[in-house]
């Protein structure tokens, strides 16, 4: 990836062809995918040098060297998240970063010098009010790209609307992919978080080598944690590991008291905690309150909660594509702007970073179309940009239309902050079956 | 509008009068429907969508009326029919190449025969007022688990997408619901339908009877009436309204999802009728268009705080319309109809 | 044997807290004939009173008492500006608190943000019987949580205060008539059962997440456990709770956790059902 570009264009027939090869060579896409990981920068570094039109770090810049005003039409572009309820803490920094990427854009020179304009709509982790907002921002904003969501059942709701509008939805979390009937192949669906393969796949080999192959699963009773068990499971067969018992709770579970006797009698190596909301963090303190002492590993893990609570969060092993520890120019810029927006000891999660990427993968998408918004001109152009992002360069394959993105595995210090441990580059999005381009 | 409204009917009332009020009601729905059938062509796409989920959405708080404004039991479970009826259409329609008639029936005939069994079980059980609402409340939660667990047939929490509209065969044509206007029609379909059941209810000897049970069950047995039997009928009308509602709901949002069918779902229905007035037909309408109208744009401006603003309208309503919005509005007119009659005596 | 032990601990625990909850509930519904639909934001109240308490440095100890205080005195604050006109319209009670808690909870989170709090458990370490570790803290909640009951009941039934409430539970139309100022008690009563909710949520804080949201988890089961108790014995919502939580804790652990919670539920409806001449002797106010 050259370092003067941030947006480079490739040949989508060139990339989709990257990206099928892959996903065929690495399996289940770790390991192998790290080792590609140079081929596919170098790609994207060499079509950049035949498309240099988006100009370089992100601004139209105006002949004496200033980042121009964009004047242009507004592009209209919805946020759709949780602002209420169980979830508006995580459903708030993504629309911080949300409006945090569309700002930079505005300053410097918007999409191809069309200025952004954000319509922004809270689905209160409620599918009927998702329909109503989705339906809104599609048919009164007429917006012409929807980001956000958290929930699986509001992504749901959305994909039951914006489809057949036209509108493609930019889908921010990480995710259980195809697991268990949920949507993860659709020509409007673009998935900036990660999902199981991304996340659990690097963290396995990892675990294996350093703490331990014998896991204890608990988690809420629906989708995403059983997806992710089933993913884990399949992964320990080649690692030689073993579930020995996994347990669901239902959502809202303030007393988890029955599973620390199971955990007592397991022996087991690695808690595997797919706790989502507070749930994670009423498992934490009670966990801190029976002494226990197996090595946590909590996929929902993140800078704010660990930092709001850092007493209870302490030891936690997670894996994200992003955390704040980062160390690259990219996240302290971003860092700093964010904070600057939003305050001094706030912190971006990856929800809200990949709501952060999608503005400016659809921005790059975009100006690649020529400015077109139809998203029959830019869809076919996301697979070849690829974007700087604070988590590092991420791109989108084409056939499954997921984030290329790094994983990050960190640890929570005594302080609160999480220290990455290692990280995997590139990891490619495995979606059965799933070939869109 | 205010046609619709209910007047305490009076026992021996003079039957022209009768008659004439009949005819005012009559006139005032005709009318009340004409409107609502011309009102797509004045409204915005969305806003087509926005009318039709509320059309359905009146027809639940309608069938909570009936129960609770016309024979005085309050469910905080109404949400559980509503989403059995949403189910059942879902599932049917999306596994199933199936009559639009049968989906339909499904939808109504589960809930109903669901609330037949629960209210058998209940009101000749001597269960009433508190306790049938907690028990309700019970229900709808169980209601709520058993769809989030019961993966393989509901789609556990994510629901079931990307179902069907309703299309209905009349001989040898069909009427196709599925398009953006069609989905409004469907909506003022069974909205006309669920008013047309509710009047009739209430201008008949059965609906007499229920206002008797709720203003004093043991007056209403010494006469002579099956109370229990009455309630239980009156449950199960509610929930095969609260059941076709829901099934039409799906069919205009494409989805069936757990959310249709939880505690917080029946107490949002719960406060469109208390909003609009409990003792009011009109106040089933009244009530869900204002309160989701408010929702949606409240939402619209204050994403991240809207139900601060919803709480407190609500608070206000209620501290000063005792009676809902509708009831507020006849004791006004009541008051300037006396005042008009005082000033013309004078 | 330390599966017995497991399931007596941890329903005591689960018990502790709900029937909290539910006496507070209790005290309302028998007492004023309405329902305090907002009864979860206080527990959300009580929680956030000890965040800010203990992150000043406070004990924890301390800050129980001040979180029970702010609860009660919030409800007092609420009794006399609104539910005061709302006694002789229970139904009209049931929706203003519930527009109420709305409000509270969208404050809370104004005033707090929406990430999950925490606060440190005052007790650590544990303690081994029969095989099994269980944490000193939760002995001390649940003694807690029994101390907060039992003096709630000699509150009521050893206070002048309380025997006049009493005799406004045993007949609150013919006590009225006899002169009692109704008002007072009513405010107290009102306070004393938000009070109570506080106080259950400031036990918990150190024990689940705190969040504007906590209480929706216990509202549900405390309204089922206050309808069970019956409306006539003050500890009839503690009973309730109890039926409530031991069943949970035991369905639970045989079959899954999910259904441990929605068949207690069905059991609360057949027993609902099944005994009614015990729970409905004299239905007090009516809903509708």
């Amino acid at each position: 990836m050259s370092k003067s570009n941030n947006n480079s264009i490739e040949d989508p027939r060139e990339s989709n062809k990257l990206g099928r090869r892959l996903v065929l060579k690495t399996g289940l896409g770790f390991g192998a995918a790290a080792a590609l990981a140079p081929v596919l920068a170098a790609c994207s570094s060499d079509a950049a040098d035949e498309t240099s039109n988006t100009g370089s770090n992100d601004t139209a810049t105006s002949p004496d060297g200033t980042p121009a005003e964009a004047t242009g039409d507004p592009i209209k572009v919805g946020y759709i998240g949780d602002l209420t309820g169980v979830l508006a803490q995580q459903g708030q920094i993504q629309l911080n970063c949300f409006e945090l990427a569309v700002k930079q854009i505005n300053e410097s020179g918007g999409i191809g010098g069309r200025p952004i304009e954000a319509v922004t709509e809270d689905t209160a982790s409620d599918s009927a009010q998702a329909i109503e907002k989705s339906t809104k921002l599609a048919l009164e904003d007429e917006v012409v790209t929807v980001i956000g969501g958290i929930t699986s059942s509001v992504r749901e709701a959305a994909l039951t609307v914006l489809p057949n509008e036209k509108i493609p939805f930019f889908y921010t979390t990480f995710y259980e992919g195809a697991a268990a009937g949920a949507t993860a192949c659709d020509e409007y669906l673009i998935a900036t978080g990660q999902i199981p393969n991304q996340q659990v796949a690097p963290l396995v080999p990892y675990l294996s080598e350093n703490v331990g192959k014998k896991y204890i699963v608990v988690g809420n009773d629906y989708i995403w944690p059983r997806g992710m068990t089933e993913v884990l499971e399949e992964l320990l067969v080649e690692e030689g590991g073993e579930v020995v018992s996994s347990t669901y709770f239902p959502l809202g579970t303030t007393d988890f008291g029955p599973f620390f006797k199971e955990l007592a009698d397991a022996d087991a190596d690695i808690c595997w905690v797919t706790l989502v909301g507070s749930d994670q963090d009423t498992f934490l303190q009670q966990y801190k309150q029976f002494g226990a002492t197996t090595q946590i590993v909590s996929l929902s893990m993140n800078d704010d909660i660990a930092a709001t609570n850092p007493e209870i969060s302490e030891g936690v092993i997670t894996v994200q594509n992003y955390l704040a520890g980062i160390e690259s120019g990219n996240n302290t810029k971003f860092l700093e702007e964010y904070r600057a927006e939003n305050g001094a000891d706030t912190f971006p999660i990856a929800i809200g970073e990949g709501a952060y990427n999608s503005v400016y993968l659809f921005k790059g998408a975009v100006e690649a179309a020529d400015g077109s918004t139809d998203p029959t001109d830019w869809i076919p152009k996301l697979s070849g940009v690829s974007f700087d992002s604070p988590s590092g360069s991420i791109g989108i394959d084409a056939d499954t239309q997921h984030a290329i993105t790094n994983s990050y595995i960190g640890k929570v210090g005594a302080d609160g902050v999480i220290e990455i441990l290692d990280e995997e580059k590139a990891v490619v999005p495995v979606v059965e079956g799933c070939i869109l381009s | 509008m205010t046609a619709v409204d209910t007047v305490a009917v009076p026992n021996n009332a003079n039957s022209a009068r009768d008659w004439i009020s009949g005819a005012r009601t009559l006139g005032g729905t005709g009318l009340l429907l004409a409107a609502l059938a011309i009102l797509p062509s004045f409204l915005g796409p969305f806003n087509i969508v926005l009318g039709a989920q509320i059309l359905a959405y009146s027809v639940v708080a309608l069938s909570l009326q009936l129960l609770w404004g016309r024979a005085g039991q309050l469910s905080f479970g109404q949400a559980a029919f509503f989403g059995m009826g949403a189910y059942a259409y879902a599932i049917l329609g999306t596994r199933y190449e199936l009559n639009g008639w049968y989906i339909l029936a499904a939808a109504l005939v589960i809930p109903a025969g669901t609330a037949l069994i629960l209210g058998y079980f209940l009101f000749f059980g001597r269960v009433r007022d508190a306790y049938f609402s907690i028990v309700t409340l019970a229900f709808v939660l169980v209601a709520n688990q058993v769809v989030i667990s019961w993966r393989s047939v509901t789609g556990g929490d994510t629901g079931l997408t990307r179902v069907p509209g309703l299309v209905l065969p009349f001989g040898g044509f069909e009427v196709d619901f599925t398009s953006r206007n069609g989905r409004y029609y469907l909506g003022l379909l069974i909205f006309s339908i669920a008013l047309f059941v509710a009047l009739l209810v209430r201008r008949s000897s059965f609906g007499l009877v229920l206002e008797a049970i709720r203003d004093d069950e043991n007056r209403a047995s010494f006469l002579g009436y099956n109370t229990p039997m009455y309630l239980t009928m009156a449950f199960t009308l509610s929930a095969a309204l609260a059941g076709v509602a829901g099934g039409a709901f799906a069919s205009i949002s494409t989805l069936a999802a757990p959310d249709m069918i939880d505690q917080f779902l029946s107490i949002q229905i719960l406060t469109w009728v208390a909003i609009g007035g409990r003792n009011y037909l009109a106040g089933a309408l009244v009530g869900t268009v204002v309160m989701r109208v408010l929702n949606n744009q409240v939402s619209d401006v204050l994403p991240e705080s809207w139900p601060l603003v919803v709480g407190l309208f609500f608070v206000v309503v209620v501290m000063f319309f005792p009676a809902g919005l509708v009831g507020g509005l006849a004791k006004l007119r009541a008051q300037l109809a006396s005042r008009r009659v005082e000033k013309a005596r004078a | 044997m330390d599966l017995l032990f497991s399931l007596l601990l941890d329903g005591a625990f689960l018990i502790s807290i709900l029937g909290l909850v539910a006496l507070g509930l209790g005290v309302i519904n028998n007492l004023l004939g309405i329902t305090n639909m907002a009864h979860g934001e206080f527990i959300a109240v009580g929680a956030y009173t000890v965040v800010v308490l203990t992150d000043q440095g406070l004990p924890y100890w301390v800050t129980l008492f001040i979180a029970a205080l702010v609860g009660m005195a919030l409800g007092v604050l609420l009794e006399s500006t609104l539910i005061r006109r709302l006694t002789d319209r229970p139904l009209d009670a049931i929706l203003v608190t519930l527009g109420l808690g709305l409000v509270m909870q969208q404050v809370l989170k104004e005033m707090f943000g929406s990430t999950p709090r925490s606060v440190v458990s005052p007790v650590s370490g544990t303690f081994d019987v029969a095989g099994l570790s269980y944490p000193l803290f939760r002995i001390t909640i649940i003694v807690a949580a029994v101390a907060a009951v039992a003096a709630t009941f000699l509150f009521f039934t050893k206070s002048s205060f309380g025997l006049v409430v009493q005799s406004i539970f045993q007949n609150r139309e013919s006590a009225l008539t006899n002169g009692v100022n109704a008002g007072k008690y009513n405010r107290l009563a009102f306070g004393i059962g938000t009070g109570l909710a506080a106080l259950a949520g400031s036990l918990l804080a150190p024990n689940a997440a705190v969040l504007p949201t906590m209480g929706a988890f216990y509202l549900a089961p405390a309204f089922v456990a206050v309808i069970l108790g019956g409306s006539k014995r003050l500890m009839g919502a503690v009973a309730g709770a109890a039926f409530m939580g031991g069943l949970e804790v035991v369905i639970g652990e045989s079959f899954t956790r999910t259904w441990g919670r929605a068949g207690v539920l069905v059991l609360a409806i057949i027993v609902i059902r099944m005994w009614p001449e015990g729970l409905l002797r004299e239905p007090k106010a009516r809903v509708a």
